[in-house]
């Protein structure tokens, strides 16, 4: 029997939530939305982080199921009123908060849920309040000449239109969307799947049913005589083992999830073990890059100190070579000193006796004085141009050696800047990974590996044990069976104890009947939602041809492989993960069978800005199929990043009705305004 | 029968057993979608109540 019928998508009884109105609700003191409830109903609330966004969600999950979330069952009332209503009430005053949801719920009938928690005000302060009680209300209008009619039952009727075990798959918050498809949550997944289904009703049928018909075993033993009562007994004592056997195994499994959870902890931290010795690695590295940059430094130091050694005197002479060269060539300018001559034409000129100038030289006269006068000078500063003369050489060899020094003293330095550099580099890129090591130290690394070994090889005897309790349970099982077929080959050979034999297998028939379907029934729920599933998330990504059929596996675990056959979930980025569990979510909703309205929170909070555009393209793109094919309403509470110019341009041609929630700080509450 | 319970009870009502079976098996679906928010259901009263009404129908009977 296929449970699931072929072809098109069902059109369903189109349900509206058509307006939200919140009073005294935390910072919405009196806040009225009017939803978008035209065909597309595709609603957008973008406010401010802190306006108010996640207590709408809250308020309306609230109203529905009496929680403010999945996780927040149980929660202080004080914590739902708004602490400027709190602070304006008088002592003695009754404050009340309310949350209101008006439903158009399709053929002209409408209904109205309210919640409200009252409060009595004790005392001047916003504090003193006391809860007083807590209120649901249902309205329901099906003949308008009638008028609204209270529902007697109204727990039951919300019940029945929203049930609230399918709530959080309907109301979200999209920071979370990706906690689906962690492995720990498959057997969550596999809950909501056959939860969503109404299969765990069966489920519970079989659980039921076999615990009556173990008492209907033990009741046709005790009427087939003293050998049906002695069965009846054994078969009892191994129905106990069973049960405690079975109560070890459940303990064992919760180990096991423990152990499980703490092992993909260990490992994800062993990742970062990984990361971390990576790192240390390149500490090592740059350690040694600074250590050897220093060296290349303090080597081309020492090469300059000994050529600033070597070469130093030489500079220095050098220098007062100059300087007294300098100084003659003055003199000689000054006159102080003569200028160049040559003694041998003296010498000559007093030889021939005349002067150049046609004076004569006899000896005796005054022009011979002179000129053998000049001569004595000429000849003491002869001594003193031969000094000059000698010098000229080391002058030559001081100069040789300057003339190569900018050259070397350049390469040198330019060595030593190279080194330095090279050292404040790596120091730099040191004390980056120094800082990242510093929150993780040896000891820490040890804990972690130790914490990875702990949990693996408290995984590995879990198991074990788990196995040994199944092996027990299942000879404990047979022995059962063993001891009711002993009680049904004695209880029929009785007439009074055999119309309880015959209900006893009636009953045993049923039983199984219903496993057979609960079975059946699972593997057809598993392979609608894998398939459906597989439609809707092919037809969100953006990678086409690159994924093959997303598959669910026997222990509910969602599988998306790439087209090499790899299994790529863990892999997928945040945009992939957001587009797989929006397909989940309606796949869940098309799989319900009823049309609940769609809240959101963030739904594209994980994402990063470059992907918001493109993801809200896609899930635009699909929701307005589903929206086209179902009737689905959908609400998205947007922080003005998440809605920003792009997105706002992906979300427009499915015509969304934007509203604003602005909060007022002098007046500390909220109000919701139109968008144009 | 609540709307969203159709599924299993479309499965149970087109499913290959004894008729009686099946009667049985569609009124303890309806009592335990009626007892879904109900912490520990008076499940094994009501079992017995449902097995003996449709017990007459079964079409196999136990003989000695």
């Amino acid at each position: 029997m296929r449970i699931w019928r072929t072809g098109p998508k069902r059109l369903r009884a189109s349900m509206k939530l058509t307006q939200v109105t919140l009073e005294n609700f935390r910072q919405h003191k009196k806040v009225e939305i009017e939803l978008d409830n035209s065909k597309s109903s595709f609603t957008i609330i973008k406010g401010r982080n802190g306006a108010g966004k996640t207590n709408l969600l809250k308020a309306i999950t609230w109203a529905l199921t009496g929680k403010l979330a999945k996780d927040e069952a149980k929660f202080d009332p004080i914590s739902l009123v708004s602490i400027s209503a709190a602070s304006l009430a008088k002592q003695g005053d009754i404050l009340e908060v309310s949350v209101r949801l008006d439903l158009d719920l399709g053929a002209g009938k409408l209904a109205q849920i309210e919640r409200v928690a009252r409060f009595i005000k004790s005392g001047s302060e916003a504090s003193n309040l006391s809860h007083s009680s807590t209120e649901l209300s249902v309205l329901t209008l099906e003949d308008k000449l009638k008028g609204y009619q209270k529902d007697p039952s109204p727990e039951l009727w919300v019940e029945r239109v929203f049930p609230d075990r399918f709530s959080h798959y309907f109301l979200f918050d999209g920071e979370h969307l990706h906690r689906f498809f962690k492995d720990t949550e498959a057997v969550h997944v596999k809950r909501a799947v056959l939860e969503i289904a109404n299969i765990d009703q069966l489920e519970k049928i079989v659980e039921h049913l076999s615990t009556v018909n173990q008492n209907l075993v033990k009741e046709a033993g005790s009427v087939a005589g003293v050998k049906g009562e002695e069965l009846r007994k054994t078969y009892e004592y191994h129905e106990t083992k069973i049960q405690d056997l079975d109560k070890e195994l459940q303990e064992k499994f919760l180990l096991k999830v423990e152990l499980d959870e703490e092992l993909a902890i260990a490992q994800e931290k062993m990742g970062d073990i990984a990361a971390i010795q990576k790192d240390i690695s390149l500490r090592n590295q740059l350690e040694k890059a600074a250590q050897s940059a220093s060296e290349r430094a303090a080597e081309a130091k020492r090469e300059l100190s000994a050529w600033a050694f070597k070469v130093g005197p030489a500079i220095m002479l050098s220098n007062q070579l100059q300087k007294l060269q300098d100084e003659i060539d003055a003199a000689r300018e000054k006159r102080v000193l003569p200028p160049d001559y040559k003694p041998e034409a003296l010498i000559e000129l007093l030889k021939s006796g005349s002067c150049i100038c046609g004076r004569g030289l006899d000896k005796e006269s005054e022009a011979c004085a002179h000129v053998e006068k000049l001569l004595a000078e000429f000849s003491e500063l002869s001594e003193i141009g031969s000094a000059l003369s000698e010098l000229q050489q080391p002058l030559q060899f001081v100069s040789g050696q300057i003339d190569s020094t900018p050259n070397t003293l350049k390469s040198t330095q330019e060595r030593i800047k190279s080194a330095l550099e090279d050292e404040s580099e790596a120091m730099s890129q040191l004390s980056v990974i120094q800082q990242k090591l510093s929150s993780s130290d040896d000891s820490q690394i040890a804990f972690i590996a130790n914490r990875h070994q702990d949990a693996k090889e408290g995984l590995e005897k879990v198991l074990r044990q788990v196995w040994n309790l199944e092996r027990q349970l299942q000879e404990q099982r047979d022995h059962l069976e063993s001891v009711r077929k002993e009680i049904e080959t004695e209880a029929a050979t009785k007439e009074k104890s055999r119309v309880a034999l015959q209900r006893q297998k009636f009953a045993e028939s049923t039983l199984n009947a219903a496993k057979k379907m609960y079975e059946d029934f699972s593997n057809q729920v598993r392979a609608k939602v894998a398939h459906d599933l597989n439609e809707e998330f092919q037809s969100m990504v953006w990678k086409k041809d690159f994924f093959k059929p997303v598959e669910i596996d026997e222990d509910y675990r969602v599988l998306v492989f790439n087209k090499h056959g790899a299994e790529i979930r863990s892999l997928l980025s945040a945009g992939e993960t957001a587009c797989l569990a929006f397909a989940f979510s309606l796949t869940l909703s098309d799989v319900a069978g009823f049309n609940y309205p769609m809240v959101v929170d963030s739904p594209l909070g994980r994402l990063d800005k470059e992907v918001k555009e493109f993801v809200s393209g896609v899930l635009a793109k699909a929701l307005q199929s589903e929206a086209d094919s179902e009737g689905k309403q959908i609400l998205m509470l947007m922080t003005d990043s998440e809605y920003n110019k792009e997105v706002a341009d992906a979300l427009a041609h499915m015509k969304p009705k934007v509203l604003e929630i602005v909060f007022d700080q002098d007046l500390s509450e909220s109000k919701v305004v139109s968008v144009k | 029968m609540k709307a969203n319970a159709t599924i299993v009870a479309r499965g149970i009502a087109f499913a290959e057993c004894d008729e009686a079976v099946k009667k049985c098996l569609l009124a303890m679906l309806n009592f335990e979608l009626e007892n879904s928010n109900v912490k520990n259901p008076q499940y094994k009263e009501k079992y017995r109540e449902i097995i003996d009404a449709n017990l007459a129908n079964w079409s196999q009977k136990v003989t000695s």
